[in-house]
């Protein structure tokens, strides 16, 4: 933390190195709903410009330090599948949630939405796409307007895109939405905190849903709900994914949780993807170390003889991100030119993708 | 509209069981405070009919009957219950009616203040940035004046160039806007702070997700889960700008002598104090002191049972 980005009054130095000219990896399938090309997200530790000046050697020098959220991901998502992003706290997942929400300007990069460019537009432009990608938040004791009603909630949304319906039409899509969440229509006049954490992530999941979305995007919706309130809100989200026909990006860092949900899932470490495969295939061949030391990481009923791969010393810290491949500094199989360069997706036979050099070159299996 | 009655009807039973009714009920220096502001807001918005002669109708005022003292003294004439002053005006009659100015002012300025306050402090906390920077310099260049010193120097230059005639009619709205424009920042800070805190909420976040405008999302998302602040400084911000008018008065930069204001009473009072007769001062500085004591008791009762900290534990 202690290092920083040094520059004379000149931008900050580009900490990531440009894996040769901007050929993306291949859209996998034709049929992506979301693509994500070389997504990339600062956040600025330094404050604001009188903040940044400070006077080193007896020059005025501005110092920048930046957070790098997430660092070139690239990810596509395909028309009807539960794409899960798993990592550690701390990994960028949420950011890439939040960035392909609009939540958050991507510092660099490109989002396509069913083959338009996303990234770029302003509110406006973006109305129609609103309706089209909804969210769902984590904490559903925050994600509810205390001083709204349920009803007023839901009516919000659909009088929003759908400014031609009447009032009967609003409310009885309200209705709608909200029995097949499981909720009576008639508890629309409460408010939020009459329910319970469980029936409050219900009526986010409805609220949702009101607008008829074609893709979801839901970050961490169960972390916060007690175990036995996490089936019923996942079964729920499967079978709204059934009758409506979604596509889900979930972020979660439960693995059971994909193992159950996802029919492909996509491995984050420290703001880059390492690993994308179908579940079954990473659950039974992880490729990428870390994939699979995280995988050996989970209990097992069976598991009499743990053994777990141990990896050595701390995730960096994404202020300084190490060089290369940014896993290096923990794989035992890292060589120099893992210290090097930046390792790109490339496609396994199986059907996945993976970010690693050693994979690459047929050094690990 | 069905749904509309059962949420009013929800509404008022929620008030009906709400810990705001709850604590009122058991706080009786609370309702004492409420009881005696009722009073005094109905005898000043009733003044024209409950006051025994109109201070502004110069036909009523009898010269001769000045300085006559309150009934409990003897010399008082009974028709004059609280005495009169120097130009022998009936003081009850003038004290409601100064009164009414004083509320005016009041709550006119705090209208004000609450109207650009929460206007600015609503932008410079979620839009932040530049604006917030911005907005909020603003505020601390205009809290390093002191309210008395801008109404001093903008009422004195009204005075000079418009004449001693104009500032009379317009005195009330004059001050209205100067003590409405000088502490706005009370309110900027505070609503900015709140707004800080509500913004990183995920409804915040859940209301751009679906595609609300900011404008929407600041005053129906953003706004009503600030209000408890502004309520309690709204009663605080209301006494202090019934005692910045009063002061102003005294200096002579306030209400004119025709158009009483407490503040103004009090000061033509002053000058007759040393000769004797100490109502024309004292009775309508008790009245002040009432009034304001009575929203600051009500204000300190609100802050306590808005802070959920003392009872959410």
């Amino acid at each position: 933390m202690s290092q920083t980005t040094q520059a004379a009054v000149k931008p900050p130095t580009e900490p990531i190195q440009q894996d040769g000219p901007a050929d993306m990896p291949p859209a996998a399938g034709g049929d992506s709903l979301l693509e994500i090309r070389g997504l990339e997200k600062r956040f600025s530790l330094s404050g604001d410009f009188l903040e940044q000046l400070k006077f080193r050697r007896g020059r005025i020098v501005r110092e920048q330090q930046h957070v790098h959220a997430i660092n070139g991901v690239d990810l596509d998502i395909r028309r009807g599948e539960s794409l899960c992003v798993v990592g550690e706290s701390g990994c960028g997942k949420s950011t890439v949630a939040r960035t392909v929400m609009g939540l958050l300007r991507p510092s660099a990069g490109e989002i396509h939405y069913d083959g338009e460019r996303i990234d770029h537009l302003d509110s406006k432009a973006l109305l129609p796409f609103r309706q089209r990608m909804q969210m769902i938040f984590q904490n559903p004791y925050a994600s509810l307007n205390p001083r709204m009603t349920i009803q007023q909630t839901l009516e919000e949304p659909i009088r929003l895109h759908h400014p031609d319906w009447k009032p009967q039409q609003v409310v009885d899509k309200v209705h709608e939405v909200m029995s097949s969440v499981g909720i009576a229509p008639d508890w629309g006049s409460r408010y939020g905190h009459e329910f319970s954490g469980g029936q409050r992530q219900r009526i986010a999941i409805a609220r949702a849903l009101a607008v008829d979305p074609e893709f979801i995007v839901a970050d961490e919706p169960i972390s916060a709900l007690d175990v036995s309130i996490q089936a019923q809100v996942l079964n729920l989200l499967m079978e709204a994914q059934r009758e409506h026909h979604l596509t889900y990006l979930f972020i979660t860092h439960d693995l059971a949780v994909v193992e159950h949900f996802g029919t492909r899932v996509a491995v984050m470490y420290l703001g880059r993807v390492c690993e994308v495969a179908p579940t079954a295939t990473l659950f039974a061949r992880p490729r990428h170390p870390y994939t699979q030391a995280l995988m050996s990481a989970i209990p097992r009923l069976e598991d009499d003889r743990p053994q777990h791969l141990r990896l050595q010393g701390e995730v960096p810290t994404p202020v300084n991100l190490p060089s290369g491949c940014v896993f290096h500094g923990r794989c035992p199989h890292a060589n120099d030119r893992c210290r090097r360069e930046i390792p790109r997706l490339i496609a396994t036979d199986e059907g996945g993708q993976v970010a690693c050099h050693g994979v690459e070159e047929g050094r690990l299996s | 509209m069905s749904t509309q009655s059962t949420a009013t009807s929800s509404r008022w039973e929620r008030f009906r069981d709400s810990y705001l009714l709850y604590s009122f009920k058991r706080d009786l220096i609370a309702q004492t405070s409420l009881l005696i502001f009722v009073v005094m807001v109905l005898a000043a918005l009733l003044a024209p009919w409950l006051a025994p002669a109109d201070p502004y109708d110069l036909a009523q005022i009898d010269i001769l009957a000045s300085e006559l003292p309150p009934f409990w003294i003897d010399g008082a004439d009974p028709q004059y219950l609280m005495g009169t002053d120097s130009q022998g005006r009936d003081l009850l009659s003038t004290i409601l009616y100064g009164m009414r100015v004083s509320l005016v002012i009041g709550f006119g300025a705090v209208a004000l203040q609450a109207t650009l306050g929460v206007c600015f402090g609503l932008l410079a906390g979620y839009l932040g940035g530049r604006v917030d920077a911005f907005l909020m310099r603003l505020a601390d260049i205009q809290l390093s004046f002191s309210t008395l010193m801008v109404a001093i120097v903008v009422g004195a230059l009204f005075k000079a160039i418009f004449g001693g005639a104009t500032y009379s009619d317009y005195a009330m709205w004059l001050l209205v806007l100067i003590i409405g424009l000088a502490e706005w920042p009370q309110y900027a800070r505070t609503v900015r702070a709140s707004v800080l805190a509500e913004r990183s909420k995920e409804y915040v976040d859940a209301a751009r997700v679906m595609g609300l405008r900011s404008r929407r999302i600041m005053f129906r998302h953003i706004l009503p889960n600030t209000l408890s602040p502004i309520f309690v400084i709204s009663t605080v911000q209301v006494a202090n700008a019934i005692i910045s008018e009063a002061a102003l008065s005294f200096l002579g930069l306030g209400m004119p002598e025709t158009q009483p204001s407490l503040g103004s009473l009090i000061k033509s009072g002053f000058d007759y104090i040393q000769s004797g007769s100490w109502w024309i001062t004292l009775i309508p500085g008790l009245v002040l002191v009432v009034l304001v004591l009575v929203i600051n008791l009500l204000g300190d009762w609100l802050r306590d049972v808005l802070n959920p900290r003392l009872y959410k534990g």
